[in-house]
């Protein structure tokens, strides 16, 4: 029994994570489902010491969400950077602090950029995720990378399984604007211990969207040009259960997309030739090992090699010509034991090793690199009513440059400590409280870039403060809910910002001080309404007040932080029925500025925007025929997400998908 | 054939004025000739990514008072994106708008717009500085030519291929200098060349060497003087005159400059200096003496001497958390010739041109 026990947590601590690949272990799903005999029913969002969203398959149709980034804009605390249409750059930030502060993770290891510090989103395409989490604070899991707790928030994108038989879907999507989107993936077991699949995909958009245009007391009707994209990627996932006790599972991943950028929208001139061309290939393998009764260990190796080639054409520059190559590349290695001594107490040591560099063509490129060591001790302890975890980071980042000086080194301890507390036995009550000491390392851009970076930068830190509340109404047939409220201060220092010596010579400096705080608020409730009836209703709410308090005479003091609403929310409704699924899903958020000091030409629109997605699944035999119709954006409602980037009106989508 | 006509019914009009002008009929002025110092305009660039459009003040000398935003509020949209250069020339405003690739011209006493010149098809494009003479205006355009705008039928009627991302130019006698400041090649360190435009025929008839980063020629019509903004490194941003065979030698190091008869005016705020001179350089003697007699601005974004009344105008951002803001408005100081402060005025945001309302 205990060495069940021991699988289920460590099953637990990994599912969010790992779970395309660990699912077809049977002994660990078999062990899943004793687990709900001594657990609650309540979800892990309820249950949780930190903030945590989960969006699976289900769910994104329920709310009609059409990508990954769209996914995380439905969680409470998360501000979307979208340059509009497909395939256009998307980053998220989360609760007030920069893109920099939140990890993504793809399939259990972090994706990164040394560069800018920031993961594009709009890579990942819904049609192989099997689930999109968020996490704010500590992961409560702790079998986990040391890089993983290196982040103020985190992002996980977990594709679907490597399934132990033959699995075939095919997928087409076309849309408005010119795209189109297959997809193949194509699994198969090839022995009783081994299995794979690989995937293709394709997208290609012109995006060539209308716009209304406003310039002082005119109105004109513009289209987007110069805004084609292409992009491709590969994937082959490959499965080894060696034993009982081992499992082995690998990946290859490619990525490529050529895409025109439209660049903002200057008044009298739509000529731009900028183009973008990005490639990305990695390779990264895991293993999990039972080592004993109470010792699970888990490896990663990984490989990433990043390309990116901007290119622009005009008069203005030499020969007519701007071509900016970077190439970065990663090596990666991952290692944490779990030690399980009695159900209530766990404990994990996990320790990273990193190696990045970027390359550049730029003459002034000193071929920056960076050496990184990260170690993480984590204690769990775990009641029927109370789970407590404290964990400390230790993060060493050595800096080095072939040509030239390099930037700081940096080494700071960050602890954290989390807690759950559940007051009445007999009711899904959860209070929460937790804080998190972290920070981000100087990209390279920050540290490097020519009459822009500066050696001298530190890392910028954040503390985290939370408290919250979850309740749940579960075993009901007619009607199961989730709520949270959270409350929390962010406190950032040492921000990292730009200050200019003139309009050509900046330089990065640890000047900034922010201060947030604000609620977030969510609200999951389904309903039956008879069998095969189901009604379900998703809220999400929150109030950012993000403060930059660096200095009294600023005349930034206490406004509101660049592209930080207020006011942000969504709500979806959705009806399943045996005839034809349908949800309405609308997203609303407040004005904001483009400066720190809300000055009122800087200001942005606040916007509403509201779509309708209507499925259905057609079972044949064995196999299913899964049609998607979206209309994204029905009130043709013209917004800004970004200052000068128009987003695109109404969209119609439709998708039909086969799966063996 | 075309511009040879529109020059010679330029002349006509021309010589047809000043021969009414002898019989008791209001003086038309010659443009080329100022004699009535009005005010001093103010081109704001803005900060086109923060959505901060480009604007027009103008500081009137007589009432004391800025007027902002002219184009905006005399023509209900924007200039665009970006405003560089400007020049008063006759009865009209020529702004050139770099970001949006288009010349605008205005009515100077209105603000209407009366044409807006697109570039986006013509062989110059993006407008950097402007300058005018003999009815013509001249426009440095960064992707390296020197454009010629006739203004009778105001259209380009050529435009002449010179150095790389060429800036502010001067006019010393036949000869138009133009500074090829190669801006765009700083992975490489700039550039070092100069190009002589005849006007006679428009066409280059010299490249010349010169200090690096050339990016401003300044003339009162016998000398020359080249402003050069080294590499914001190692290389400070430097003054040098340039005598008639186009050999430059060192003057100062100053990163504003502008000249009136016998005196070069200039400004030196390098790079991490804490500290800002302004000062005037005796031409003839070599004198340099304070120009002005308070302590100046926080952060020098442009200077302007009038060229008839000969006051100084530097314009400035505004500091925020110590350092310079280029979001929030500017402001320009004016000072008589003798360096006393008349005013300061509230202007756009990124007051980075200072040209003259003068008759």
């Amino acid at each position: 029994m205990r060495r069940h026990i021991a699988l289920i947590f460590a099953f637990l601590a990994t599912k969010a994570i790992v779970a395309s690949d660990i699912e077809n272990a049977d002994t660990l799903t078999h062990t899943l489902s004793e687990l709900n005999v001594f657990s609650t029913p309540a979800p892990k969002e309820a249950v949780s010491t930190t903030p945590i969203r989960i969006t699976d398959q289900k769910q994104m149709l329920r709310t009609g969400v059409g990508d990954v980034s769209d996914a995380l804009t439905r969680m409470p605390g998360v501000n979307l950077r979208d340059y509009g249409g497909a395939g256009g750059l998307k980053t998220v930030s989360v609760r007030g602090f920069g893109a920099g502060h939140t990890g993504v993770i793809f399939d259990g290891a972090p994706l990164s950029d040394v560069q800018s510090g920031q993961i594009d989103l709009s890579r990942y395409s819904i049609d192989n995720v099997k689930n999109v989490s968020m996490v704010i604070g500590d992961n409560e899991d702790i079998f986990i990378p040391a890089r993983l707790a290196a982040s103020a928030a985190t992002v996980s994108i977990s594709t679907m399984p490597v399934i132990n038989k033959t699995d075939l879907s095919v997928k087409m999507r076309v849309g408005s604007f010119g795209f189109y989107n297959p997809f193949l993936r194509f699994g198969t077991s090839l022995s009783e211990k081994t299995a794979f699949n690989i995937i293709g995909e394709f997208t290609h958009a012109d995006n060539d969207y209308p716009f209304k245009l406003r310039n002082g007391e005119f109105t004109t009707n513009e289209k987007r040009t110069n805004s084609r994209m292409n992009s491709g990627n590969a994937e082959a996932n490959f499965i080894w259960k060696i034993n009982s006790d081992n499992t082995l599972s690998a990946k290859a991943y490619y990525y490529y997309s050529n895409r025109q950028l439209p660049g903002p929208v200057i008044y009298y001139n739509n000529v731009s030739k900028e183009r973008l061309h990005e490639s990305n290939a990695m390779a990264q393998a895991h293993w999990r090992s039972r080592l004993s009764d109470v010792f699970m260990l888990n490896g990663l190796l990984k490989f990433n090699h990043a390309v990116s080639k901007y290119h622009d054409e005009n008069g203005k520059y030499p020969d007519g010509i701007l071509d900016q190559n970077y190439w970065q590349r990663e090596y990666y290695t991952s290692w944490a034991l779990l030690y399980t001594p009695t159900y209530n107490w766990n404990f994990d040591y996990s320790v990273d090793y990193f190696y990045n560099n970027l390359n550049s063509n730029l003459t002034t490129d000193s071929k920056p690199f960076r050496n990184s060591v990260l170690q993480s001790a984590t204690a769990k302890f775990r009641t029927q009513s109370l789970t407590v975890m404290a964990r400390l980071l230790y993060s060493l980042y050595l800096n080095d440059a072939k040509n030239g000086e390099s930037a700081k080194n940096a080494r700071r301890l960050s602890p954290s400590v989390s807690l759950a507390y559940r007051p009445i036995s007999s009711q899904l009550l959860y209070l929460r409280a937790s804080y998190k000491n972290i920070f981000r390392m100087p990209t390279f851009n920050e540290a490097y870039f020519d009459h822009y970076g500066s050696l001298d930068i530190l890392p910028e830190s954040i503390d985290q403060l939370n408290i919250g509340a979850t309740y749940t109404i579960s075993g009901n047939q007619l009607l199961n809910a989730t709520f949270t409220l959270d409350g929390y201060v962010n406190n950032i220092h040492d921000m990292i910002v730009a200050v200019p010596f003139n309009m050509f010579v900046w330089s990065m400096v640890n000047l900034g001080k922010v201060r947030t705080y604000g609620i977030d608020a969510a609200a999951e409730v389904t309903m039956s309404a008879g069998k095969k009836h189901d009604i379900s209703l998703n809220f999400n709410y929150s109030f950012q007040r993000a403060m930059p308090l660096t200095n009294p005479e600023s005349s930034e003091w206490k406004k509101q932080v660049a592209y930080i609403p207020k006011h942000s929310g969504s709500a979806a409704v959705s009806y399943e029925n045996p005839w034809v699924n349908i949800s309405v899903s609308g997203t609303g958020v407040s004005e904001r500025f483009t400066t720190n000091n809300n000055l009122l030409a800087t200001r942005i629109d606040g916007y509403m925007e509201f779509g309708v997605t209507a499925w259905r699944s057609i079972p044949i035999k064995k196999h299913t025929i899964d049609l998607r119709f979206d209309i994204q954006n029905i009130f043709n409602k013209q917004y800004y997400i970004v200052a000068r980037y128009p987003m695109p009106g109404r969209q119609f989508k439709f998708s039909f998908a086969f799966n063996y | 054939m075309k511009k040879t006509t529109s020059l010679m019914l330029f002349t006509a009009f021309a010589l047809g004025f000043s021969s009414c002008s002898k019989e008791d009929e209001p003086k038309l002025p010659n443009p080329d000739v100022p004699t009535v110092a009005e005010g001093a305009f103010i081109l704001n660039q803005g900060n086109y990514n923060k959505q901060i459009e480009g604007s027009l003040t103008l500081i009137d000398y007589s009432s004391k008072s800025a007027s902002q935003n002219l184009f905006q509020r005399a023509n209900g949209r924007s200039m665009g994106s970006t405003p560089q250069g400007a020049v008063v020339y006759g009865s009209k405003i020529y702004l050139g708008i770099y970001g949006s690739n288009v010349i605008e011209i205005i009515d100077r006493n209105s603000y209407k717009s009366l044409k807006q010149i697109s570039l986006s098809d013509a062989e110059g494009q993006s407008p950097r500085a402007l300058i005018a003479k003999d009815g013509k205006v001249y426009i440095s355009m960064y992707n390296g030519y020197v454009s010629r705008l006739d203004t009778l039928s105001l259209s380009i009627d050529k435009s002449v291929k010179v150095g790389p991302n060429p800036e502010i130019m001067a006019i010393k006698g036949d000869y138009l200098y133009v500074p090829n400041s190669d801006g765009m090649n700083w992975k490489n360190g700039y550039g070092t060349t100069a190009s002589k435009i005849n006007l006679k025929t428009f066409s280059v008839e010299k490249t010349f060497e010169v200090g690096l980063n050339p990016c401003q020629f300044a003339s009162n019509g016998t000398d020359l003087f080249l402003l050069c903004k080294g590499n914001y490194g190692d290389i400070h941003s430097t003054v040098y005159r340039v005598d008639n065979n186009d050999n430059s030698t060192e003057v100062c190091e100053a990163t504003l400059m502008d000249i009136k008869d016998d005196k070069l005016y200039y400004i030196n705020a390098p790079i991490k200096a804490t500290e800002i001179s302004y000062f005037t350089y005796d031409i003839a003697s070599g004198a340099k003496t304070k120009m002005i007699s308070d302590n100046g601005v926080d952060s020098p974004a442009g200077l302007g001497v009038d060229p008839v009344n000969g006051n100084i105008i530097v314009t400035s951002y505004t500091m925020d958390n110590g350092v310079t803001s280029y979001s929030t408005d500017g402001y320009a100081k004016v000072y008589s010739s003798n360096g006393s402060l008349i005013n300061r005025y509230e202007v756009g945001v990124g007051p980075c041109a200072v040209f003259f309302n003068y008759k």
